[in-house]
């Protein structure tokens, strides 16, 4: 009688320990019409596969060290788009968003994105001629957004898209070996529309959900912009003093809008209920 | 007596798969098989143990403690930091035998694992997944004067979700693992077989592991863990001695989170182990230790760098 | 006792703001070419040209409170510095290119003489943050402004958002400039056969002169065809200002600049992008001798192996006659543009 009771005490226990584990409650994976989550895209700067820290040194394939001082770009027209090729394009006036390495902005965070499943991302890397031509009317804080992070021409009204400075040495026997300053500012002119677009594929699907956040981790590699498809020598770009670089027009720009095409890609996904990337 | 030292090797050899810990079977008369549903590498997840009582007593109660040392990168670049990872395991087991040929085995693992990211200090702790394990005898050597003896055992069980599966642990960082539970009922195939000679004998163990998907959606790929450890009994009047050395190997299939495969989340491990031990009376304690000799876990993103445990016994 | 206040107060606001705020009028001239910026986007209301207008003669908009638009801007020279090559803005820094007229800024698409700008609305940002212009920046602007009851009440009323922002302050300099029409010189009356537009007969050999050797730059009734061209100045060695260039990047751009709108232009001198010129004479002195060769020179001035224009004295002259009658005494006495400080 005993022994019985204190088996049968044993497999009540047992079991509530199991029955109190197991969890039925599928809230997360049903996609309910209607509803609304959240995203982020997460920008980790890389120069070559290796972490960006500003003030470090690298060395591309053009044989330049460079040291990069500031790195910051334009992120915009953020559009999400599923397997079926139907997608969501975030309002316009908010879909403008600036990446700063020296302030540590790395995130776009996204809201009020219809739930589902989505299986690339795209964006352009700067501002798009259309918008730039509607004026201050509608660009309104985003101008003053971008004069406050260094990603506005005044003496050539317009964006920088890409504001990236630093120092360079040269590796080569050019008879130089110090450290010069470069400035590379991307942007568009009155002549000449840089602005570019890229679709990148998720490598595990996007699911947006309600009161959930889907961060998608991207990597960027400064490196294509001189040293990508098309090289760009800093030592070629030397102003007429020989002291230093400034590329802000011209061929360059067309270049690098070019090579900033092979610029970003996504590393990983994350989804569900987890914490945002710092 | 020889004849309680081979069911207790065979015992030990049982569980013993790549769990967390893949302590070598044999032993004497606690035999730590450490079943350890490892999963995809880190394996913290459940660090079950099987254990076996002496063949005196089949009923026993033990403690084992065992730590694993992993290093990851702390990030998706190639310069990106390796951080140490720290997961520690405390283990309670009792054995329960319920009729002839057949026991049952309970493993109720606690964990507290800690790492330093570069974001700062992160740990995890509680209660890890509670294995329970039938095993049945399918044939055993009877005569005692043959040259070689044999047993093979046979049996299956389930590993369930007691322990905490919280996706944003694992969040931020390339190791998947870092967690006390895998959040799903799993289930266990195993097989295991001993032969031996005088003193010397050869356990080879394998077993399966089916992972389910957990109430986030996240599903830890398959695991197959074997080994083959070599044991050798010296036997004294006031105390027993074995050492043991021997090899044992893990595989992971991918890591799937709502059906789709997760890239760089299966992985493969093969470990050295060496280990001893040592029993008087009622008590015994063990200690053993692994070595990775040849691995690729999580796409390469984490590293093993040891295994070690020490655990005592006391047979009811 | 305050409740009856803010009645009023309440009562008001709504209605002050749809009754003073109408749409200022807006006509294109008939004889001018089409608008060449969405002035809809920014259609002139009254209290937002008044606020423009307020602004544009507010040294405030300079970092030492000393440089206003008007400054260099002078209604009475068309909105150009009268007598100055170059002006110069706060701590008496000295610029390096000549003040342009602010006239029909609606019917350009490019701005300053290089390109700088295409939007009516943002070019006020040059001359506002230029280091020896204005050297300020919108946000101080509006932090300056915003203590200011008068503007504070002014940008309530001009704009929807009520704010005094960069984006406001733009705004309204655009509503401004939009309405700077210059369009009723004599010339402008004789084309329209409005009376008033009599032309002497040496005016008119001057027209016809001008339609045959300089329409082909300087096109339409707006005097311009808003193209970048290299009209043979040698480069001052000092400056060596690359023109486009410096905008665009492409050396095929160098030394070139816009082609000036001719209206108002015996009240704008000096001349060219530097002000070399003191007089029309000498500009029409050097088209017809004085253009040098140089890669980038305008095949229009490089026609059968003859540099320049060739001019007789007595067709400069009769230019010269022609020239006058673009002045627009409307324009440039007009009491709308004008703001007493």
């Amino acid at each position: 009688m005993n022994f019985q009771l204190k088996n049968i005490a044993a497999v009540l226990a047992a079991t509530s320990l199991f029955v109190s584990c197991s969890n039925d409650d599928d809230n997360g994976s049903k996609v309910v019409e209607g509803a609304v989550g959240e995203a982020e895209l997460f920008f980790d700067n890389g120069m070559a596969g290796d972490a960006l820290d500003l003030g470090n040194a690298y060395t591309n394939s053009n044989g330049e060290t460079v040291t990069v001082k500031k790195l910051n770009y334009i992120i915009s027209n953020v559009v999400l788009i599923k397997e079926d090729g139907s997608s969501f394009v975030y309002p316009k006036a908010e879909n403008y968003f600036i990446i700063s390495e020296e302030k540590g902005q790395f995130t776009v965070h996204l809201e009020n994105i219809p739930v589902g499943d989505y299986k690339k991302v795209k964006f352009g890397i700067g501002v798009d001629q259309q918008r730039y031509l509607e004026g201050e009317s509608a660009q309104k804080s985003f101008w003053d957004l971008a004069y406050a992070n260094d990603m506005t021409w005044t003496w050539s009204i317009g964006y920088r898209f890409i504001n990236f400075e630093g120092t360079f040495a040269e590796t080569s026997d050019h008879g130089r070996h110090e450290e010069l300053p470069f400035q590379v500012h991307q942007g568009s002119n009155s002549a000449t529309d840089n602005y570019r677009e890229v679709t990148l594929d998720l490598p595990t699907t996007a699911r947006v959900r309600e009161k959930e956040l889907s961060s998608i981790h991207i990597m960027s590699d400064i490196n294509v912009l001189l040293d990508g498809d098309t090289k760009i020598l800093l030592h070629d770009n030397l102003n007429a003093g020989g002291t230093a670089v400034s590329i802000m027009g011209g061929e360059n720009l067309i270049k690098i809008a070019q090579n900033s095409l092979k610029m970003f890609k996504v590393d990983h996904v994350h989804n569900g209920p987890g914490s945002h990337h710092e | 007596m020889k004849k309680y030292l081979l069911l207790l090797l065979f015992i030990s050899q049982f569980g013993f798969s790549a769990t967390i810990t893949n302590i070598p079977p044999p032993n004497f008369k606690h035999y730590l098989m450490d079943f350890d549903d490892c999963d995809a590498c880190g394996c913290s997840a459940s660090g079950g143990g099987m254990g076996f009582s002496s063949m005196l007593d089949k009923n026993f109660v033990g403690v084992r403690y065992f730590n694993q040392s992993y290093s990851s990168r702390d990030g998706i670049f190639k310069n990106s930091p390796w951080i140490d990872e720290n997961f520690n395991t405390v283990q309670l087991w009792a054995r329960i035998p319920v009729f002839k040929n057949f026991q049952i085995s309970a493993l109720v693992p606690y964990h507290f694992h800690n790492r330093e990211l570069s974001t700062g200090r992160q740990t995890i702790e509680g209660l890890g997944d509670i294995t329970v394990l039938g095993l049945y005898t399918v044939y055993q050597t009877k005569k005692d004067s043959t040259v070689f003896t044999h047993m093979l055992q046979a049996g299956a069980g389930v590993k369930a979700p007691t322990g905490k599966y919280n996706s944003a642990a694992s969040t931020g960082s390339v190791n998947p693992s870092f967690q006390v539970g895998t959040g799903s009922w799993d289930y266990l195939l195993a097989a295991e077989y001993v032969i031996k000679k005088q003193d010397l004998g050869f356990n080879a163990m394998l077993n399966y592991a089916f992972k389910t998907e957990n109430d986030q959606h996240y599903q830890f790929g398959n695991q197959l863990n074997y080994a083959g450890t070599f044991f050798y009994v010296v036997e004294r009047e006031k105390f027993t001695l074995v050492p043991q050395v021997g090899l044992a190997g893990e595989t992971y299939a991918t890591n799937k989170q709502y059906g789709e495969d997760i890239p760089d989340t299966k992985g493969d491990i093969l470990f050295s182990k060496v280990g001893l031990e040592a029993g008087s009376g009622k008590f015994s304690v063990g200690l053993n230790a692994m070595l990775p000799i040849s691995q690729n876990l999580t796409g390469g993103r984490v590293e093993a760098n040891y295994r070690w445990s020490v655990n005592l016994n006391y047979s009811l | 006792m305050l409740s009856p206040l803010l009645f009023l107060i309440s009562c008001d606001n709504k209605s002050d703001y749809e009754e003073v705020n109408a749409r200022m009028d807006f006509k294109v001239p008939s004889n001018f070419p089409a608008l060449a910026q969405e002035i809809d986007r920014n259609y002139p209301t009254e209290r937002g040209f008044e606020l423009g207008r307020k602004l544009f003669h507010d040294t405030r908009l300079s970092s030492d409170g000393t440089v206003s638009c008007a400054f260099c801007h002078e209604q009475a020279s068309a909105f150009t510095h009268h007598g100055h090559a170059f002006s110069h803005g706060i701590n008496n820094l000295e610029g390096v290119r000549n003040t342009p007229s602010i006239q029909n800024m609606a019917f350009q698409s490019q701005y300053f003489y290089d390109g700088a700008a295409v939007s009516i609305e943002m070019l006020s940002i040059a001359p506002i943050h230029n280091p020896v212009e204005m050297n300020e920046t919108l946000e101080n602007i509006a932090v300056k402004l915003k203590k200011d009851k008068s503007y504070v009440e002014l940008f309530s009323q001009a704009f929807e958002d009520q704010e005094v922002s960069s984006n406001n302050i733009l705004k309204a300099l655009g509503q401004f400039m939009t309405m700077m029409v210059s369009a009723n010189s004599r010339y402008d009356k004789y084309v329209r056969k409005e009376p008033g537009g009599n032309l002497s007969e040496q005016e008119k050999s001057g027209l016809e002169l001008f339609t045959q050797k300089c329409a082909s730059c300087h096109k339409t009734d707006m005097f311009t065809d808003s193209t970048f061209r290299n009209n043979g100045l040698p480069p001052n060695s000092k400056l060596n200002d690359l023109g486009r260039e410096t905008v665009t990047g492409f050396a095929s751009d160098r030394y070139k600049f816009k082609v000036p709108s001719l209206r108002n232009i015996a009240l704008t001198a000096p001349y060219m992008h530097d002000g070399r010129f003191g007089s029309l004479q000498s500009v029409l002195n050097f088209y017809a001798s004085g253009v040098k060769h140089s890669e980038t020179l305008d095949p229009l001035l490089n026609a059968n192996g003859v540099l320049g224009i060739s001019l007789s004295a007595d067709e400069k002259e009769a230019l010269i006659a022609f020239f006058q009658t673009l002045t627009d005494e409307e324009y440039i006495n007009n009491q709308l543009f004008y703001f007493k400080t």
